[in-house]
């Protein structure tokens, strides 16, 4: 059964539709990859999932229970959220785990040290200045302040889009054992289309605000929805007058 | 009591002649290009026009059996332009004169309240209308100063905010550290003046007294009453404005709005 449904989720601007109709869901432990081009919705569908951002048509779902009749907070807690740009809190990584703990009122008994090790870092990390660790020890720590709350699903927007190659991939890998080890459903929106073919389950093409395509990954039609992407990704282009999107 | 040792038409004469001192410095700004010149000029002609007018107001309150009634009408101007003045600081925020007015009023009023029943400002308006200036002045200072701290915190740390919102955290939880950081901007400024007092500065109050001639021990008495009643307004507005604008800053769904 599907942990998180979304239906003809729609999000206004103004008077501007910034997501039209999107449909979708993810079950625990699967990776759903959201593609498309930029500005069509991607990071809105999620900002709606978990309500930073509310829906203006449609509904979500989790596990059954509509979104909009449960507090916010505990959504949250639920499902956890990682941005492209690191969002550490001012302090040590212990003082970032312990956030939201706090909050919850977990005690720590080890909790912390468990998610720092799944993580891919060592204890050594706990008293380092957040703020100092490279993006890519960043986003770790983002990462592990929501497994500490327990999260059961994550919401990740581009997570590696800001870290080098190397440092995205070692990312990358630490979330496929996330999904393994924690059964997470999660939610991951990324560009690259090389990365969507590597961790997706299951992936949902987004184009001004509409779903085209929500397929298995291996019956996604990569050649007809990001053929140019894809190409883009594979070949490099000798000489000058480069084309974007 | 001594009295001030010339009437107000002398006065005016020796007005000119400082203005002249403020010609020559004004004179040598310009030579060096200072570009202070015309900003100087015209706030030294508003603020002229604007005191002598409530001088005028003053003197015809004071001679008034119905001072008490006019008061009030000094008191309402004095609240809508502070509150007005302080929302000019937050353009982002819509209508932020229905958090700052309020703010500054009940700020303002709650030491003026327990200053009147105890009778430590007599029930004259020579004391009633400069100390409910005070209160209001600086209510609407430590207002303006919070809330502009406040929206450049949020600004700043809008990721972190929704990161922590995103953990779990109310709109409280999430924005105390920038409440916290913009309260405590706000109230420097008057902790450092408390702390000086009578090493650097002879506050307001006391120098119009010693001026009267009031013996200094009472002058000093008075001065310490009027701090202790302006730190208790600015800390009780900065904390009502607060908590004011973040219910402006987040939706009830813990959602942070767009500024
Ligand atoms: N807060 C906002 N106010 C106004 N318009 C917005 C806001 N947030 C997003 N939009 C608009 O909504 C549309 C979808 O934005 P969204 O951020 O979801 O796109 P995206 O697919 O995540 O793009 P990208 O790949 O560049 O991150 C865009 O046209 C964007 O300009
Ligand atoms: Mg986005």
């Amino acid at each position: 059964m599907s942990f998180i449904r979304f239906k003809d989720l729609g999000k206004r601007y103004g008077d501007r539709w910034a997501l039209k109709r999107a449909t979708g869901d993810v079950k625990k432990g699967e990776i759903v990859a959201i593609v498309g081009p930029s500005g069509s919705g991607k990071s809105t569908v999620l900002r709606c999932i978990n309500r930073l951002a509310e829906a203006d048509r449609g509904a979500v779902k989790v596990e059954g229970v509509n979104v909009k009749e449960i507090e916010p907070p505990i959504l949250r807690r639920r499902i956890g959220m990682v941005f492209q740009f690191p969002a550490v809190f001012p302090g040590t990584v212990k003082e970032n785990l312990l956030y939201g703990m706090d909050i919850w009122e977990i005690p720590d008994e080890g909790v912390t040290s468990v998610a720092l090790e799944e993580v891919g870092l060592h204890l050594g990390f706990l008293e380092r200045d957040a703020e100092k660790l490279s993006g890519g020890e960043q986003q770790r720590v983002c990462l592990a302040r929501s497994l500490v709350i327990g999260s059961e699903a994550l919401l990740l927007d581009e997570p590696t889009a800001s870290l080098d190659n190397k440092a995205a991939s070692k990312v990358e890998r630490t979330i496929l054992d996330l999904k393994e080890n924690r059964e997470l459903a999660i939610l991951w929106v990324t560009h690259s289309t090389a990365q969507a073919r590597r961790v997706a389950d299951r992936v949902l093409y987004l184009k001004d605000g509409r779903v085209r395509s929500f397929a298995p990954a291996e019956e996604f039609d990569w050649e007809r929805w990001v053929g140019d992407e894809a190409a883009e990704c594979c070949t490099t282009h000798g000489h000058g007058g480069g084309r974007h999107e | 009591m001594s009295e001030i040792p010339f009437t107000p038409e002398e006065g005016l004469v020796r007005l000119a002649l400082t203005a002249v001192l403020m010609v020559v410095v004004l004179t040598l700004a310009y030579i060096r290009r200072l570009g202070i010149g015309k900003e100087v000029v015209v706030s030294a002609i508003r603020g002229f026009v604007q005191l002598m007018l409530f001088a005028v107001i003053l003197t015809y309150i004071f001679d008034s059996p119905d001072w008490w009634l006019l008061v009030w009408g000094v008191f309402a101007a004095m609240i809508i332009m502070a509150g007005y003045t302080s929302a000019k600081r937050a353009p982002e925020i819509n209508k932020a004169w229905e958090i700052t007015t309020p703010s500054i009023v009940i700020g303002a009023a709650v030491s003026l309240i327990v200053m009147a029943s105890t009778r430590i400002m007599p029930l004259e308006p020579q004391f009633v209308i400069p100390l409910a200036g005070m209160a209001f002045g600086n209510s609407m200072n430590v207002c303006s100063l919070t809330l502009n701290r406040l929206i450049g915190e949020f600004k700043n740390n809008r990721q972190r905010i929704e990161a922590a919102l995103a953990l779990g955290a109310t709109s409280t939880y999430a924005s105390r550290t920038y409440l916290n950081t913009s309260v405590t901007a706000a109230l420097i400024p008057l902790v450092d003046h408390m702390k000086n007092l009578g090493i650097i500065f002879i506050p307001g109050a006391m120098t119009g007294l010693l001026m009267a001639g009031a013996d200094p021990l009472l002058a000093a008495e008075f001065q310490i009453v009027v701090f202790f009643m302006i730190m208790c307004t600015t800390i009780l507005t900065t904390m009502l404005v607060t908590h004011m604008a973040v219910k402006r800053l987040f939706t009830d769904a813990h959602q942070l709005v767009e500024i």
